[in-house]
């Protein structure tokens, strides 16, 4: 009897630490979550598209895994370029994102964000949210997070990134490479003019 | 409560003859493409079907939408929108008991006794400030539990995407006032459905807009996406999705 509850209790003692840097991971990913949340509501505030792009630049670069977001987006295209264009590729994708948010966010509605839950899923994490707005339904907002940085948004199932693929992957399949560049940029003007 | 008389008399039956004619339809080809993912062999039939809704959307339905939503208040326009989904509860409720979903029929009837009484025929979404959500079942999401999940895609000219699989439900959600109404239906209640519904979904069309390259593949591949939520009640194994990324990120 003794032996056994010693069996346990160093079995317990072994696997705590585990259990312990679990629950440190699953914070550290709300934790992010929450700063890019905050970002936005601080982004809301502001009075022009200029001001909301600035604010949210800095966030959005360092929550977010825009390498493996591009990569991901561009598929099999993205091993076929060089380290120069693979860098504008990012570039480019960065502006677009940080522009678009900044465009979708530019007023204060009474938005709020309410934590569901964090649950850990093969290398990684999904943090469930909610958008509450006023004037509308709530949207689930949920994300994935691998690394601790965010790699796709899903809003009410929609995932940001397999659309984003899809999306490109058409135009290259249609147009080509350099003429989904062009789409984007003219996409971030769009997004800059309101 | 004519109207709900007039359902058990002939439109019931109408509409149970009529689903079981579709299903039966679309049960037959769905034995092709991937498990609730794109599936588009009809892609050179759908663009142009795409095209030419897109076009009449822009020009008459958004124009209209847009002057209902300066229009009306934003509580007017709720209200509105809570009326025919109380009327649409009726089939998500059916639709729960087909799906061996109690607890989900029970919360759509609770819901529609409390909307259509103490909400005034559904105006006030009373039920949902008691955690009663709609649940916003469908004989497509019936016919995916029931195993019917690879489905081709179609986009059905001035409806809207669909598939094979979802074209009942397609079909009875525009004919749900006209069913559960009977008597009292005019056509006006179709055209302030449609328009009301419209102006709900201008901020999802702008959003698609501003950030879609390829409009057609958007609206595609985000109804599958969205599909897929509601037949997974708002779970779907996100493992799967970070495992289909992870095939993507070698």
């Amino acid at each position: 009897m003794v032996y056994q509850l010693t069996r346990i209790l160093l079995l317990t003692l072994c696997l705590l630490p585990a259990v312990v840097r679990a629950d440190e991971r699953e914070q550290a990913a709300a934790a992010q979550v929450e700063r890019f949340h905050q970002a936005l509501l601080t982004a809301m505030t502001l009075p022009d598209h200029a001001a909301r792009e600035k604010a949210l630049s800095e966030p959005v670069n360092q929550i977010f895994a825009l390498e493996r977001i591009d990569s991901i987006s561009l598929g099999r295209t993205w091993r076929t370029l060089d380290a120069d264009q693979q860098e504008n590729f990012m570039a480019q994708l960065a502006e677009l994102i940080v522009a678009t948010y900044a465009d979708r966010f530019a007023t204060d509605k009474g938005h709020v964000f309410e934590l569901d839950e964090v649950s850990a899923v093969k290398n990684g994490f999904v943090v469930r949210t909610r958008l509450v707005r006023s004037d509308a339904k709530p949207v689930a907002l949920d994300y994935l997070l691998r690394d601790n940085q965010i790699f796709n948004v899903i809003a009410d199932g929609v995932s940001d990134l397999s659309l984003r693929r899809a999306d490109y992957s058409s135009i290259i399949k249609k147009e080509g490479y350099e003429q989904l560049l062009i789409h984007m940029k003219e996409k971030t003007a769009q997004a800059r003019q309101g | 409560m004519q109207g709900i008389k007039g359902l058990e008399r002939k439109g019931l039956g109408r509409a149970l003859s009529t689903l079981l004619i579709i299903s039966s339809l679309a049960g037959c080809s769905t034995l092709q493409g991937p498990e609730l993912g794109v599936y588009d062999p009809l892609e050179n039939v759908n663009r142009p079907s795409y095209r030419f809704s897109d076009a009449i959307d822009r020009r008459l339905l958004v124009p209209v939408a847009r002057g209902y939503d300066k229009a009306s208040p934003n509580w007017l326009q709720r209200g509105v929108l809570n009326m025919f989904a109380n009327l649409r509860s009726v089939s998500s409720m059916v639709n729960g008991v087909l799906q061996a979903k109690p607890t989900s029929a029970a919360t759509d009837f609770t819901r529609i006794v409390l909307n259509s009484t103490v909400g005034i025929g559904g105006f006030f979404d009373v039920a949902a400030k008691m955690d009663l959500q709609d649940q916003a079942e469908d004989f497509g999401q019936t016919l995916a539990v029931w195993g019917v999940k690879r489905s081709r895609f179609l986009y059905i000219p001035l409806i809207g995407p669909s598939t094979v699989r979802d074209l009942p439900s397609t079909v009875v959600r525009g004919l749900v006032p006209r069913l559960l109404l009977g008597g009292a239906y005019h056509w006006s209640v179709s055209v302030v459905d449609v328009v009301a519904q419209r102006a709900d979904f201008l901020g999802a069309s702008q959003a698609r807009d501003a950030s879609a390259l390829d409009p057609y593949v958007f609206t595609r591949d985000a109804y599958y996406q969205r599909r897929a939520f509601q037949i997974y009640d708002g779970q779907p194994p996100l493992d799967d999705l970070f495992e289909d990324f992870e095939e993507l990120d070698d």
